[in-house]
């Protein structure tokens, strides 16, 4: 298959979860302040604001990890590996990523595990406004899949592209 | 294994990942699985990777975390800095150096809105420094003010850096917040000083004054300082009251920011996306970073390093000033190679518990924790904020320049700290006020 394919389809499944996020963020936002003023208005407040805030939260940093991992916008120490070569700093690159990708994979493979039992036993929230957890619980499996994704995809740039660095890597969806 | 030996081998393993580049979150998390899979079993560091994150993410006190973000970057995006800056400018430029104490000013100013001092530093060189070189200012120098007094977010409310320690030290935020606020002042009082100082010695570094706009002129500016006002007043005010606690007050915060851009027509489409992608970016890097803290702090408890470190402490009669010493100079040498964020949450796992065995006030802590912290992003030759300016400027300032210029701005931080250290209410004063 192209590499410009599987890119693509990449890039769009990042857009994807980001939006996710965004909409979660704003569910947060909007939730958390209508929240406040009908408690403050109307001596009441909207039933589980803090429990759909938590999911909200749970929700935007899992499907807003793939965005961070394409930007590489995770903080990394960069003072001893300038020192090296364009060809050594590949090699670490390369390295590091998989590292990453590795525990990466740990952890959805642990969500998996947990929205799955989730999902079995109709995990629900507690408090004033009872829904189902196990969809956030999914959406941090997709989240950290297209993540290991992201991560596999700059072991592999660092490798085939030996011009490639971290900027050009984090090229804009 | 011996805890002590244990914790030591973990934190050099930790130390040479983070040296070849593995980013530091993956690193903590990486050490973290792994000494608890040879400490404990591997069963037990599976469960840890399966209940920490999603139990750590999904708790409303972290909301707090991508609230304040995003109302920040929404009010950067919809140009509050330009404003501010300007409006500070027009009321200072009589004094000789006006710019940079109209940056003083600004950043102070927009440090209440944003909780960030990356982004804090890297706004402000977009507005202030193209002004700064065009008439004439030090280079350097001005490089060095806008780096310096962006840490001013670290301070003064909403702090994101407050928010991560309340976190991992399971204080309270909205106290913390509040203590921020006159250590926040004083640091401002203290850059200003030693700008006054700096052009008394180096006349050549700040161009006579010019003064040029009419009171009217002057008054008229302020109308672009409403929306601040507004937002301060709805979220310090807020949580100081004890009406919103900081999760609210964020969520209220973000909101209005966004209305406040609408209303003022400020914020076009993509200006907003961009916000929301910051703020994504941000909340990702944050709370991975606090997994793999999670992770990490878990192993040194389980380890027993963290019970030993504090016999060893007591035992040894260690005085609070020596402690405090060394806490000093481990965060000046790693301020200098690891980034703010992760050096509080590879070192508070350690360093709070003796604190608190020492009985030493867990928010004057914070407050010193906090103060180093800053001194650390603008600490050569890795000081964040130094190279937030050095991208932002464009090859308008060379990073040599950056670090010279910076240096009088470290100075005042410093002095800023021995007030701190000798007058400890200074932080204490305002959280103890809104108790009662």
């Amino acid at each position: 298959m192209n590499i410009k394919i599987i890119d693509k389809t990449l890039a769009l499944m990042t857009a994807a979860c980001t939006i996710g996020a965004a909409l979660s963020l704003a569910v947060m936002a909007f939730v958390g302040a209508g929240d406040i003023f009908g408690i403050n208005v109307f001596q009441k407040g909207i039933p589980g604001a803090n429990q759909i805030a938590e999911e909200a939260l749970a929700a935007a940093f899992f499907l807003g990890l793939p965005f961070a991992q394409r930007k590489a916008a995770h903080v990394d120490v960069d003072i001893l590996t300038s020192l090296f070569s364009q060809k050594v700093q590949n090699r670490l690159l390369a390295f590091t990523q998989l590292f990453v990708a590795c525990m990466l994979t740990f952890l959805a493979w642990k969500a998996f595990d947990a929205a799955q039992r989730s999902y079995q036993v109709n995990e629900t929230t507690m408090g004033a406004l009872i829904f189902a957890i196990w969809p956030v619980k999914t959406a941090m499996v997709v989240g950290l899949v297209v993540s290991i994704f992201e991560a596999l995809r700059q072991v592999i740039l660092s490798i085939f592209a030996p011009v490639t660095n971290q900027q050009q890597m984090s090229q804009a969806i | 294994m011996d805890p002590i030996l244990a914790g030591v081998i973990a934190i050099a393993v930790l130390l040479s990942l983070v040296a070849i580049r593995v980013p530091v979150a993956f690193a903590m998390l990486g050490v973290g699985f792994v000494g608890l899979c040879l400490l404990r079993s591997p069963l037990f560091a599976l469960i840890q990777l399966q209940t920490v994150p999603y139990a750590l993410v999904a708790s409303y006190t972290f909301v707090v975390v991508p609230m304040f973000v995003l109302m920040g970057s929404i009010a950067a995006e919809s140009g509050l800095i330009k404003d501010l800056y300007r409006a500070a400018h027009i009321w200072l430029e009589e004094l000789k150096g006006s710019l940079y104490y109209a940056t003083v000013v600004g950043s102070t100013l927009f440090a209440a809105i944003s909780g960030s001092t990356i982004v804090n530093s890297a706004m402000f060189t977009r507005v202030a420094l193209p002004e700064m070189i065009k008439f004439n200012y030090h280079r350097g120098f001005s490089a060095g003010c806008i780096a310096g007094v962006g840490t001013l977010a670290a301070l003064i409310p909403p702090s994101l850096s407050f928010v991560i320690y309340g976190i991992l030290t399971e204080q309270s935020i909205g106290q913390l917040l509040i203590a921020g606020v006159i250590p926040g002042l004083l640091t401002a009082v203290m850059f200003i000083l030693v700008i006054k100082v700096t052009i008394w010695i180096k006349p050549s570094w700040a161009p006579e004054p010019a003064a040029r706009h009419s009171y009217r002129e002057r008054f008229q500016s302020l109308g672009a300082i409403w929306p601040v006002t507004v937002l301060v007043l709805l979220v310090l005010g807020g949580i100081y009251t004890g009406i919103l606690p900081p999760s609210a007050a964020g969520a209220v915060g973000a909101v209005g920011a966004l209305a406040l851009a609408l209303l003022r027509r400020s914020i076009s489409a993509p200006g907003l996306r961009s916000s929301f992608e910051a703020t994504i970016s941000m909340t990702a890097v944050i709370f991975i970073i606090l997994i793999g803290g999670m992770l990490f702090s878990r192993f040194l408890l389980a380890s027993g390093f963290v019970t030993e470190m504090n016999l060893l402490v007591s035992d040894n009669a260690v005085s609070t000033f020596m402690f405090m010493a060394s806490l000093v100079l481990v965060y000046f040498v790693l301020g200098m190679f690891v980034d703010p964020m992760s050096m509080m949450v590879m070192t508070l796992p350690v360093f709070f518990p003796i604190s608190q065995a020492m009985n030493i006030d867990p928010i004057w802590f914070g407050v010193i924790v906090i103060k180093l912290v800053e001194i650390a992003v603008i600490t050569p030759p890795v000081g964040m904020n130094l190279f937030a300016v050095v991208s932002g400027a464009e090859g308008k300032v060379k990073t040599s320049e950056v670090f010279v210029g910076v240096l009088p701005f470290l100075v005042a931080e410093l002095l800023a700290l021995s007030v701190l250290f000798l007058f400890p209410s200074l932080a204490t004063y305002l959280p103890e006020q809104m108790m009662n």
